[in-house]
């Protein structure tokens, strides 16, 4: 009797983890497939784009998207845009994005301006949870003018 | 009474084993599943729609199995349960060895880019035997 309750209490929590984990997956997967394509962020470059771009480890980290919104906001209230993207599929796939924005390791955060074939790069320590963006917010706030000039 | 004592000693170990793999896994499911969608079965690869689904359940199965092991009672299935987990990661494994995975290969460290070796089959070997052995003891001896 004992074996058959104890099954069954696991089996029936189990299940409960496994639809909160079914959540948590497709909150994560929509994120992910909501960023834009390689080939639309290479056409934007291409074109000249003036702005910033978040090359992260957008697949190993969940919260990316909770620390990259507000930033967000910082940057379109100057009128400039946010490519944000994972940067191992840049890595294996795509290099020629890689060598447009002279990246050579990430996750690192680019202040791009095309039209003067600017980009200046910080490193960035992802961390899984209370990402520190007091850096990449003074990063960015300094590299305002010089893409905006 | 010795062999109770060895059982309960291996059984802790092997249980915090899965414990520490789900932990892991449970920190970014999403992740695992991409990984799960990377693994070659032949020809085949798992499409991601199906590995988002299939990646929680093996999360899942981990600590239904760390649970059943430690309990004495469940044991038994605990380690059955296991030996077959085991048996899955070792027949995908083989058919993936040397094979690179941007986000790890899943198996207990993730988002570090890793290489399934040998030595990965070897231990996941070295967990499916301990515990066929185990299932037989217990059933044997009671």
């Amino acid at each position: 009797m004992t074996v058959v309750i104890s099954i069954l209490l696991t089996c029936v929590c189990s299940f409960l983890l496994y639809v909160v984990l079914l959540h948590k997956v497709k909150e994560h997967r929509q994120y992910v497939t909501g960023l834009l394509s390689v080939d639309t962020i290479q056409t934007k470059l291409q074109k000249g784009f003036r702005g910033f771009v978040f090359c992260l480890d957008v697949v190993g980290y969940p919260n990316t998207k909770n620390w990259v919104k507000p930033l967000k906001q910082i940057i379109e209230q100057q009128g400039l845009e946010l490519l944000v993207f994972d940067g191992h599929i840049i890595f294996s796939d795509r290099m020629e994005i890689a060598h447009m924005l002279k990246i050579k390791t990430h996750p690192c955060i680019v202040a791009v301006n095309m039209d003067d074939q600017y980009a200046e790069q910080m490193i960035v320590h992802q961390l899984h949870i209370n990402q520190d963006i007091t850096d990449i917010q003074q990063f960015i706030t300094n590299k305002l003018s010089v893409i905006k000039s | 009474m010795i062999i109770s004592i060895i059982i309960w000693i291996v059984s802790i170990v092997i249980a915090f084993l899965y414990y520490k793999s789900f932990v892991q896994k449970l920190r970014t499911p999403y992740t695992f599943s991409y990984i799960v969608s990377m693994y070659q079965l032949g020809k085949y690869q798992l499409p991601i729609s199906i590995a988002t689904r299939l990646a929680p359940l093996l999360i899942v199965t981990e600590l239904l199995t760390a649970v059943w092991i430690l309990l004495p009672w469940t044991r038994l299935y605990g380690f059955t349960l296991g030996s077959i987990l085991q048996l899955l990661f070792i027949t995908v494994m083989f058919m993936n060895m040397n094979r690179s995975f941007p986000y790890g290969c899943g198996c207990f460290k993730m988002n570090a880019p890793s290489k399934i070796t040998p030595p990965h089959l070897w231990g996941n070997l070295a967990l499916f035997v301990v515990q066929v052995v185990l299932v037989i003891v217990i059933v044997v001896v009671g």
